[in-house]
């Protein structure tokens, strides 16, 4: 008799998990890092990525990529507040109740800012209450000693204002010592600060392999990987070639480590960790 | 979590919002504060979970230097110190008018022989680029079998008169750092405010044969520190009087203020350079908490009313964690709520609504109080 309760209680669980399955409404956002986007399709994730990624999904075209001005400090409205305004125009149009969000580098900023400062803006805890997991690759999570050496020691003019090269707020925002004030005082989820209400994972890029006789040294781009290694002067050994692995790992928890997963352990570059590289798309479709 | 409703959405009633004193910088564009509702949200927290929330020591390490020099200075040649082989010189372009560098112009001598060339492989602004942040830049990989030194950086091809570049000489791995450390990254003007710097090579310290400090503002104004040297080779620098005698405070939500350090040291017949900076919040005292009404927080309908004493007008938020007592009487954690609302001059009460479904969930009983208070000021992106 006790076996037969069992299973009866058991059918009953797997009945409510399903439906309860079915009504939930799953949407993905696709949200870049630094750079004012407007065709991030294309110009930053890619369509074979992003189709990668959404294959297979109950419905693959739920799906939104966000394009917004992540070259503004991450408090402005034309970042986390466009970013807010996308994310809400996708989750009422869809009905969305579960949100997956896939962040790339400083993408991962812009919502821990959202899900840190949720009285900032009315917006945010209706986006809050619907995230699901969002997966950080390779976040600038503890900011990049390359933020720090492209500011430093430009004269900074105000009326000249971030005209010149990359020096844009952003950057000048994820340079070290500015994301430990920033991490102490307004954005939860690092070491010794409470939590994140909803699951941040991110996913570390450990290496930069440009060995010209290496296949592997071109996906995403050749030119990027040369150029990657150029950078690892200002980064320690463990880095994708923009961020080192403990910034990467700063917030959250580490989901995983490139070379612990990806096809035939090769590292991703951080070029690397927004493209169909060595498997992360179909990682992350088995995630979703 | 609580959440007012307002028929308005945040959207509709985005505006550029300019902070008044930020004077020529670019504009922050940030929702309309004063249109946004009141509300309250909380977070749960874990048993024992850390917060943190009070000021910690913030450290930074330099293995670096670098200068700014004219175009003149750069044709007549420019003295570049390393202290271990290897190094990497880059130079970036810090006006948008001057034109790239040729790398073939660009000469690097020992500065005993000003005949050989010893630049080796220069990248160009185009290899550089593609890095996605260095823009504007050429550099020199010097080669791991020339000896530290002296040298001398040389441009030979065309350079408008009013050129000035940024030259930037990293020595990766070098254990001769400069360390730059303070108490707290936040201070509210008038506040005590000093840094340590530290020259250090593995554990010895090395004495500073010159060392000039400057504090840089969000929108790039340049103020003197005093650098006062101690017995123990450490030098201090106390920015409490500068930042006090500001006219201006550059509110926090147009960036940081920064300590930039200057440092000369010699070891074993080497120069050593290194400059070092550090970030920190400064603001005005534009609100304060005048107290707390003293209420007993209800499991029922769970909230904290704060009284403030308001300055500038502006949407002002409090922080704080709401404790409980378990079966042993001990206070444990139950969330961490934050509570904002719009204010205007005069004194005017925050109502911090927690989360009765966190509380019930804690399995935590009365009284519960509230801890780790803080006070933010939204509109100025200020922790007061």
């Amino acid at each position: 008799m006790r076996i037969v309760n069992a299973m009866k209680w058991a059918a009953a669980t797997l009945l409510t998990f399903c439906s309860l399955a079915s009504f939930a409404n799953s949407g993905v956002a696709f949200i870049h890092g630094t750079g004012h986007q407007t065709d991030a399709y294309n110009d930053y994730w890619t369509g074979d990525f992003i189709h990668s990624v959404m294959q297979n999904q109950a419905n693959p075209n739920r799906y939104v990529v966000i394009n917004c001005d992540f070259e503004q400090y991450m408090w402005d409205s034309r970042a986390s507040g466009c970013l807010a305004e996308q994310l809400t125009a996708f989750i009422q149009s869809n009905n969305i109740t579960s949100l997956y969000a896939i962040t790339h580098s400083n993408g991962g900023n812009v919502v821990r800012w959202i899900m840190s400062n949720p009285t900032w803006d009315s917006r945010y805890p209706n986006i809050i209450s619907k995230l699901r997991n969002v997966t950080a690759l390779a976040p600038s999570s503890a900011g990049t000693p390359l933020a720090d050496a492209v500011i430093s020691g430009n004269v900074f003019e105000s009326i000249l204002g971030w005209i010149l090269g990359y020096k844009s707020d952003a950057v000048r925002m994820q340079q070290v010592s500015w994301m430990a004030y920033y991490n102490q005082n307004y954005l939860y989820g690092t070491s010794g600060r409470p939590g994140l209400p909803k699951t941040f994972k991110s996913v570390v890029g450990s290496d930069v392999d440009s060995a010209i006789w290496d296949g592997d040294s071109y996906c995403g781009g050749y030119q990027y990987q040369v150029a990657l290694e150029t950078t690892q002067n200002w980064l320690d050994n463990c880095s994708d070639g923009f961020l080192e692995c403990s910034s990467q790992g700063a917030a959250g928890y580490v989901w995983f480590k490139d070379k612990s997963r990806t096809k035939g352990s090769e590292p991703l570059s951080h070029h690397q960790s927004r493209r169909d590289c060595f498997n992360l798309d179909s990682i992350l479709r088995n995630d979703i | 979590m609580k959440h007012h409703n307002m028929k308005k959405t945040a959207a509709a009633l985005l505006v550029a919002f300019s902070v008044a004193s930020v004077g020529a910088q670019a504009e922050v564009q940030l929702p309309a504060k004063a249109f946004q509702p009141a509300m309250s949200y909380s977070f749960a927290l874990q048993g024992e979970q850390s917060l943190a929330v009070e000021a910690q020591k913030v450290e930074t390490q330099s293995n670096e230097y670098w200068v700014t020099v004219g175009a003149n200075e750069l044709k007549a040649g420019v003295d570049i110190f390393t202290s271990q082989a290897g190094a990497l010189i880059k130079i970036s372009r810090s006006d948008s008018q001057t034109t790239a560098l040729e790398p073939q112009s660009l000469k690097l001598f020992a500065a005993a022989d000003l005949s050989n060339n010893i630049a080796g492989k220069v990248l160009g602004e185009q290899d550089l680029k593609t890095t996605g942040i260095f823009a504007n830049a050429t550099a020199i990989k010097m080669d791991k079998a020339i000896a530290p030194g002296q040298f001398k950086l040389q441009y030979e091809g065309a350079l408008s008169k009013n050129a000035q570049f940024v030259i930037h000489v990293k020595e990766k791995g070098s254990i001769k750092q400069l360390h730059l450390a303070t108490a707290k990254q936040h201070a509210i003007k008038g506040d005590n405010l000093t840094f340590s710097a530290n020259m250090l090579s593995g554990q010895k310290t090395l004495n500073l044969k010159q060392v000039d400090a400057f504090i840089m503002s969000p929108s790039g104004k340049k103020i003197a520190v005093p650098a006062k040297r101690m017995a123990n080779g450490t030098t201090q620098f106390d920015a409490t009087e500068v930042t006090a005698n500001l006219t201006q405070v550059e509110a926090p939500i147009n960036g940081l203020y920064e300590l930039h350090v200057n440092t000369v040291a010699e070891d074993k017949g080497l120069s050593v350079l290194r400059t070092g900076k550090i970030a920190f919040a400064l603001a005005e005292q534009t609100a304060t908490i005048a107290r707390q009404l003293k209420q007993p927080i209800s499991p029922f309908k769970p909230q904290a009313n704060f009284e403030l004493a308001i300055n500038e007008p502006g949407r002002y938020e409090i922080r704080g964690t709401l404790y409980g007592h378990d079966q042993n009487g001990e206070l444990k954690p139950i969330m961490e709520t934050h509570a904002a609302k719009h204010f205007d001059s005069g004194k005017g009460i925050l109502n911090m609504e927690f989360d009765r479904k966190l509380l019930i969930k804690s399995d935590l009983a009365a009284p519960f109080v509230i801890k780790n208070v803080r006070l933010y000021d939204q509109t100025r992106m200020s922790r007061l």
